[in-house]
């Protein structure tokens, strides 16, 4: 199947106070029709700043797009004009964001900020964008008798689901969602999701959903990018990456969420920390922190390779092909799911 | 809403008690005899004390300040010393040009102002932003009279444009109001550049921008709005300063506002006079708090929300 969205090379970095932070470094990122990807990494590993990046929204200054190709229907996002930037947003390409507290603006009404977007894309009369608005509130599950109420006058996951009706309200091609139950109780997350995944078959939109959340994602998507510090590590469908994971930073992740079955007083974490954006470390730039890792590791960058025998599984490591020792490890992991 | 408005007009209430009382106090403890300023130069002893009594100045301080309000609930707050006339007629022939003055100063503040603090803002460091906080800075920090007279060498007796002096209708009226306006303009200009640069980084502002609407449908629908309660705030506080008269400004163009009348009466002791105009300074200080409130609740569903 055809790409939908076919990000190449991405780089961005924020320049502040005579630093470079190195947000995303060379991403690169394809989505088809219909399909749910899963973006995991950490706080600071440049999830939300490859969202924005793809409707530019990232704030500037201080960041700064310094190369690579979005493509979308056959057109490069980061070099086509303004207009039809503008046609792109909230129309054919919608984002949730990650606070649904602050991402509603206070002083006009929800509905009024739904019925806003419908009558900028589609050139419907204001009744009509009106009357659409209230069925979206309704598909959200919101009353739309409550149209003409403000965002002070909702909870949380109400204001959330405002905001997804938002996104899905021109009916888009691509929602890109940002965290959109970070914010939430659990509760409500599970709502806001099951809400998401209806949204998705009904319309048939694909979608990015970033998060840090491994059962989320094993809940919602397709398929799995693990970025870390602004590169994609590893990706491949749910199977793939959920039942033989490669990279070592992957191993970690899961091995670090703790179970049920089995009983244990301290958790697992990976050691370190993500490397200081500004000063990324020559070579693998999980390197540092990698209990695997050799002299070339420090050294050199490795490449992207896909494993052999799966059908869309690929790593950026060196240790393809290695015995890795811990198997013990592995167990745990596997016992853990 | 139309509750809190009629419980906030009833809150004028003490507040012309109090206003009045503090002012009675400090005009009877100052020193000077107004019976002297009545008179004129030659009086004699009688005379003097006749006019003590029919003043009502031998009576107590308290009996004195109640017989005031008695009067002015009535409608009546007395004749002036200087001039004899009714203290309403002497105030309501100057206040119109007081109005109109605050008024003008006012909307060239805000025409000028508010557009000069956008730019600045969704223009950060830029040239444009630059120059409109030197005009800021050169506004707050220009003494207005010196303004007043250089506009007027420049403007009036220089090119002739505009009137040096006096009310003679709306081109008179231009010189004066820049004057008057240039610190209101320049705390508009900056308040308005602050509160705006807030604003734009907000979460909400980026979802607009994702909704893929115009940058300029993005300033000023969905920032400038949520950005006023600060402007107006400052700008109703200025309105009300210049409401009380601007005693510089209205002496340096002949303005017949009350800024010089209170002056004049304050060193004639004209305690009638002074005791007046501090209350519709204080009336229209009040209402303009209060139309400011009712103008947040305009701006802000969550204000309007507190007002029950």
């Amino acid at each position: 199947m055809e790409n939908l969205l076919e990000i190449k090379n991405l780089t961005v970095e924020y320049h502040t106070q005579g630093e470079i932070v190195r947000a995303v470094n060379g991403l690169s990122l394809s989505l088809r029709q219909g399909e749910s990807l899963g973006l995991v990494g950490e706080t600071g590993a440049g999830k939300t700043t490859t969202a924005l990046s793809i409707l530019q929204l990232v704030a500037d200054p201080p960041g700064k797009i310094m190369g690579g190709e979005i493509f979308f229907e056959g057109v490069d996002l980061l070099k086509t004009k303004k207009s039809l930037l503008r046609s792109v947003r909230g129309n054919k390409i919608s984002m949730i964001f990650q606070d649904p507290m602050t991402s509603l603006n206070p002083v006009y009404s929800v509905g009024f900020q739904i019925a806003e977007v419908i009558r900028l894309h589609e050139s419907c009369s204001q009744e009509e964008a009106r009357r659409k608005a209230g069925e979206m509130l309704e598909m959200v599950g919101i009353p739309k008798e409550r149209y003409d109420e403000y965002p002070h006058q909702f909870s949380g996951g109400m204001k959330q689901r405002v905001v997804i009706a938002m996104s899905v309200a021109c009916s888009p091609r691509i929602i890109l969602a940002d965290e959109p139950t970070t914010a939430l109780d659990v509760t409500i997350q599970a709502q806001v999701l099951e809400l998401m995944n209806d949204l998705k078959e009904k319309l048939q939109t694909s979608m990015l959903l970033i998060t840090h959340d491994l059962g989320v994602v094993a809940q919602v998507c397709d398929r799995v990018a693990i970025m870390y510090s602004g590169e994609i590590v590893e990706q491949g469908t749910i199977p793939e990456v959920f039942d033989h994971p490669a990279h070592p930073y992957t191993i970690g992740l899961f091995g670090s969420i703790p179970t049920l079955s089995m009983s244990s007083t301290k958790l697992t974490p990976i050691d370190g920390q993500m490397p200081d954006p500004t000063e990324l470390p020559a070579g693998c730039s999980f390197s540092p922190r990698c209990p695997y890792a050799r002299a070339e590791c420090h050294k050199e960058k490795p490449g992207i390779t896909r494993i052999p025998g799966e059908e869309t599984h690929e790593l950026r490591c060196f240790a393809l092909g290695w015995e890795l020792p811990d198997e013990a490890l592995m167990e745990v992991i596997k016992r853990g799911r | 809403m139309y509750k809190f408005i009629l419980k906030r007009l009833f809150m004028l209430i003490p507040v012309l008690l109090g206003v009045s009382f503090i002012v009675f106090t400090i005009m009877s403890l100052t020193p000077g005899d107004p019976v002297q300023l009545y008179l004129g130069d030659n009086y004699s002893q009688e005379a003097h004390d006749q006019i003590s009594e029919e003043l009502g100045l031998n009576d107590p301080f308290l009996i004195r300040y109640a017989k005031y309000i008695f009067n002015a609930l009535q409608g009546d707050l007395g004749n002036t010393y200087s001039t004899k006339r009714p203290v309403t007629t002497e105030i309501f022939a100057r206040f119109p040009a007081t109005v109109r003055l605050a008024g003008a100063a006012l909307f060239f503040a805000i025409a000028v102002g508010m557009p000069l603090g956008i730019v600045s803002a969704v223009k950060q460091y830029s040239l444009t932003d630059n120059a409109s906080m030197l005009v800021a800075l050169l506004g707050v920090s220009m003494p207005n009279f010196w303004l007043g007279i250089m506009l007027i060498l420049l403007l009036a007796a220089n090119l002739g444009i505009f009137p040096a002096s006096g009310d003679v209708g709306f081109k008179s009226l231009v010189l004066p109001a820049i004057t008057l306006s240039a610190n209101s303009l320049a705390t508009i200009t900056r308040m308005t550049r602050s509160s705006m640069l807030e604003i734009i980084r907000q979460d909400y502002i980026r979802t607009a921008r994702a909704k893929g609407l115009r940058e300029s449908v993005v300033v000023f629908r969905h920032a400038l709005r949520n950005a006023m309660i600060p402007i107006i705030t400052s700008a109703g506080l200025q309105f009300g300063f210049a409401l009380g008269g601007a005693v510089l400004v209205e002496t340096v163009f002949s303005w017949p506002g009350i800024g010089r009348l209170l002056v004049d009466a304050i060193k004639l002791k004209d305690t009638p006079l002074v005791l007046g105009l501090v209350l519709v300074m204080a009336v229209s200080f009040t209402v303009i708090n209060l139309v400011i409130d009712i103008l947040y609740a305009f701006f802000d569903p969550r204000v309007k929300a507190q007002y029950k």
